[in-house]
């Protein structure tokens, strides 16, 4: 039961990192590769603040939002003039940094032995994490609500705008750039505070948790999700982190001896998925449509993608399996 | 609204391609500037809406007393201050319908805000009044949907920049792709706002007749350097325009 | 003084890898005009293809490199053919061609792991000698390394440079039409390019590591600071890619001479935003 809650807890942060890469790539344009860079600069500076300097949780969280807004707005003052491929490129460079200095900088971090122990900020004897999962529940229905308002708004048409024809937006008298890092900080911001949030869901903290895995399982959410789409972020994460993190690690009957195996199958398979999605299917599940009254027959629709992917899954991890049972074996005879 | 250039070149990898001494626009209500292919008409374009930075030189946009220098701002703010360009190749954003595209246009840069995301109200009577009023004027196949034609992208490329209420309208090339029905409704309006002082016009044209019928004034721009400027008849019997361009 | 003749040194040993991959990546880059991720995966392939030729096989160490390579570049335009073609084709736009390319890198990369494990595997290495000169050591094997990549690189250079082959590349990487009119066959240069690419990618997966161990992440590692020289030298300029990775090599060595090699990585990094920005938009 306490891992399920600690589960259900990293799938809302997903979920949240997932959002605000929609609004970065699905709706401004902005491919930002380096999410797990801002994620990893809010957790680790929470987990110094709190274990190095002992400051309350809340000051902790206001201190790093204040420091991840900062190092985003330089790095957006920096790379948000660039076309897109640069973008991408600066930002998986930013999240490289991030991750060296990580192991570098053992001062702080304590490098590579690790960084704890974190303790949750609500202290309730046996209601921690429940009460943890509820605060990060309420944060992410948040999230999404505005998110929704956010694609019928003003704000939202200037932004799609923007990812459609920069140079037209400009021309018209939008100051494109400011939207460009404006809506950057401010969600590279929540990046960073989801990684601080992180930080006591995780409690000791070392530098392989700031993997390219992390960015790459949230751009395949939301690829998958439909990256145009205001619920496509939710129902990426569903299907990619609440499918293998939570339903096969937790309900599968994958004998101990295979567990190790299922991560490098989920990887493998959001590779395929990513590939089969961008060649076949660009706009991924949800495609792009808005209007409410869609939204219901697409959720019944992703759904019933949800199940096939479900049956699929179970296909290629017991062929999987297979294949690895056989490898074990040869490699065992020979 | 008036625009000063003075000594104004641009040059690619050390090669000319623009280079006027002195010259403005937006004397004469509505102006032409015409010339031969690879003139530089494009390049004077987009130095003047600073979607390209001149190599030197300096561009004035002068306002009853107030005088702005172009060369300082960028091209949101040229866009503010009231100077508007119309595009010569087909511009649009592909995921907005021909109502958001107007809406975005109308739409002021203080309402496009986080806080005003949460208001329920996120429609402005008084724009939505004007969208009609210019849709009902000019016929698109689906008006609430998207403009598909390339005669439609190009009309509403125009109404964008008209419900901006420009100062200074340059029109780059606006009879390429438009039926001649439609650009002469187009024109009729543009004519009628100049007419009523709410904005002064700069067609760029191969359209020789277009010109001859609605300018009062033509600039002639050949090899970089604007040869001659004068009313329509003097241009027409210049004999650089003819030898250069008419290829009399 | 020392310093830099060691950092120059040791650079160039260590180096060679990255000239290999700087110089194939920026083939496929310039033909096609993406970033491929999933060249990285070329660097690994090459390193497991060679691993099973020599340890699974019980080929000669040393002729086990030309097989593995071959095979690299099969890869290499298999996933060109079934890949990225088509995408190309469907009009994908270029960021989402490196999304693309790195759904492919994890795909292969797992589908690795799965088939062989996680865990480094090493090759039957012929016995180490050790040679001094001036004072600065180096194995036979690190010298036959640098060696085999010096070649490579000037064959790959006179390839580009001196012959018909470099001219029909610029001539379809500028205009797709023109080069077609003028009795160029796209296809057949494309899978060329991509094998030729896939080769080289797979001997610097051989050479990382000076000829010792396969791990499923080495592409991975390599391919950030490959694309990084890449594009600092410039789109398409091959001559660029290998005096860049040059350069980044005998950096990396000064850097770790003096501090420590993950310092060395953190410059270049730094260093690579502020060039993009610094360029201002292109890539170029």
């Amino acid at each position: 039961m306490a891992y399920l809650i600690f589960s259900l807890s990293l799938l809302l942060i997903y979920i949240g990192l997932a959002q605000m890469l929609h609004v970065q790539f699905g709706l401004l344009g902005v491919p930002n590769f380096g999410v797990v860079g801002f994620w990893g600069l809010g957790m680790y500076s929470v987990g110094v603040m709190k274990v190095q300097l002992d400051m309350s949780f809340v000051d902790s969280m206001v201190l790093t939002a204040a420091l991840v807004a900062v190092v985003s707005y330089v790095l957006g003052a920096l790379i948000l003039r660039l076309e897109r491929q640069a973008i991408l490129c600066a930002t998986i460079a930013f999240s490289a940094i991030i991750a060296l200095l990580a192991v570098t900088e053992k001062w702080m971090t304590m490098g590579v032995v690790g960084l704890g122990t974190i303790r949750q900020p609500f202290r309730i004897f046996g209601l921690e994490e429940i009460l943890f999962f509820f605060f990060l529940l309420v944060l992410i229905i948040g999230v999404q609500v505005y998110l929704l308002k956010l694609h019928k708004s003003r704000l939202g048409r200037l932004m799609v705008a923007i990812r459609d024809n920069e140079e037209l937006a400009a021309s018209l008298g939008k100051n494109t750039f400011r939207v460009k890092i404006i809506a950057f900080t401010l969600t590279c911001t929540i990046m960073g505070v989801l990684g601080g949030l992180s930080a006591p869901l995780n409690q000791f903290l070392t530098p392989n948790m700031i993997v390219p895995s992390i960015t790459f399982a949230v751009w395949i959410s939301l690829v998958l999700g439909g990256k145009e789409h205001a619920l496509g972020a939710m129902l990426g994460v569903f299907v990619t982190f609440g499918l293998f993190d939570i339903l096969i690690e937790t309900y599968a009957p994958v004998s101990p001896q295979f567990a190790v195996l299922v991560p490098n199958i989920k990887l493998f398979l959001y590779g395929a998925l990513l590939v089969g999605v961008l060649v076949y299917r660009p706009k991924g599940f949800l495609g792009q449509s808005s209007k409410a009254d869609e939204v219901l027959a697409v959720l019944g629709h992703g759904i019933a993608i949800i199940g096939s992917e479900l049956c699929e899954a179970k296909n290629a991890i017991s062929k999987g399996v297979d294949r690895a049972l056989n490898g074990r074996k040869t490699e065992d005879d020979a | 609204m008036k625009l000063h250039m003075r000594n104004l070149t641009k040059a690619y990898h050390a090669h000319p391609v623009l280079n006027v001494k002195e010259a403005s626009l937006g004397t004469h209500g509505v102006e032409g500037l015409i010339g031969p292919n690879g003139a530089g008409k494009s390049t004077l374009m987009g130095l003047l809406t600073r979607r390209i930075k001149p190599s030197t030189g300096t561009i004035k946009l002068e306002d009853g007393d107030v005088t702005h220098r172009l060369n300082l701002i960028r091209s949101h703010q040229v866009a503010n201050l009231g100077l508007v360009k119309t595009n010569q190749r087909i511009q649009g954003f592909s995921s907005l319908t021909i109502r958001d595209n107007l809406r975005l246009a109308a739409t002021s840069t203080i309402d496009e805000t986080y806080r005003g995301v949460l208001d329920d109200d996120q429609v402005d009577e008084a724009i939505e009044a004007e969208i009609d009023r210019y849709l009902s004027q000019f016929s698109f196949a689906d008006p609430d949907g998207f403009a598909k034609s390339g005669g439609e992208k190009k009309l509403l490329d125009i109404l964008r920049c008209l419900i901006l209420k420009p100062r200074m309208l340059l029109m780059d090339e606006p009879t390429a792709g438009l039926p001649d029905d439609i650009t002469k409704e187009v024109m009729d309006l543009v004519g009628a706002k100049v007419e009523a002082g709410d904005m002064t016009v700069v067609i760029v044209e191969h359209d020789l007749d277009l010109i001859w019928k609605y300018c009062s004034y033509v600039h002639f721009l050949s090899e970089g350097e604007i040869l001659f400027h004068g009313t329509p008849d003097d241009v027409k019997n210049n004999r650089v325009v003819a030898e250069k361009y008419m290829g009399v | 003084m020392w310093l830099i003749r060691d950092s120059i040194f040791i650079g160039l040993l260590e180096a060679s890898p990255l000239i290999l991959a700087a110089m194939g990546f920026t083939l496929i880059y310039y033909l096609n005009g993406f970033i491929n991720f999933a060249y990285g995966e070329s660097i690994t392939f090459g390193a497991y293809f060679a691993v099973l030729f020599n340890v699974g096989l019980g080929f000669n160490f040393y002729f086990s490199i030309i097989p593995a390579a071959l095979l690299t570049g099969g890869l290499s335009v298999a996933t060109y053919l079934f890949i990225f073609k088509p995408a190309l084709k469907r009009g994908v736009q270029p960021s989402e061609m490196i999304i693309l390319s790195v759904g492919l890198s994890f795909m292969l990369r797992y589908g690795l792991v799965l088939i062989v494990g996680a865990e480094n595997i090493y090759l039957a290495e012929p016995p180490i000698a050790f040679f001094n000169f001036a004072g600065m050591g180096a194995t036979n094997l690190q010298l036959i390394a640098l060696i085999l990549v010096v070649l490579i690189a000037l064959n790959l250079y006179w390839l580009v440079y001196k012959t018909g082959f470099g001219e029909v590349i610029r001539g379809l990487a500028n205009n797709e039409e023109l080069a077609q009119v003028s009795g160029i066959n796209p296809h057949k240069v494309s899978v060329r390019v991509w094998f030729i690419a896939g080769v080289v990618g797979g001997l610097s997966g051989i050479f990382s590591g000076v000829f010792a161990l396969a791990y499923p992440l080495m592409g991975w590692n390599l391919i950030l600071i490959t694309i990084m020289v890449s594009i600092v030298a410039g789109v398409g300029s091959v001559r660029g890619a290998l005096i860049a990775s040059i350069i980044a090599g005998i950096l990396t060595s000064f850097i770790t001479l003096v501090s420590k090699p993950l310092y060395a990585e953190v410059v270049l990094l730094s260093a690579f935003i502020l060039i993009l920005w610094r360029r201002g938009g292109r890539l170029a």
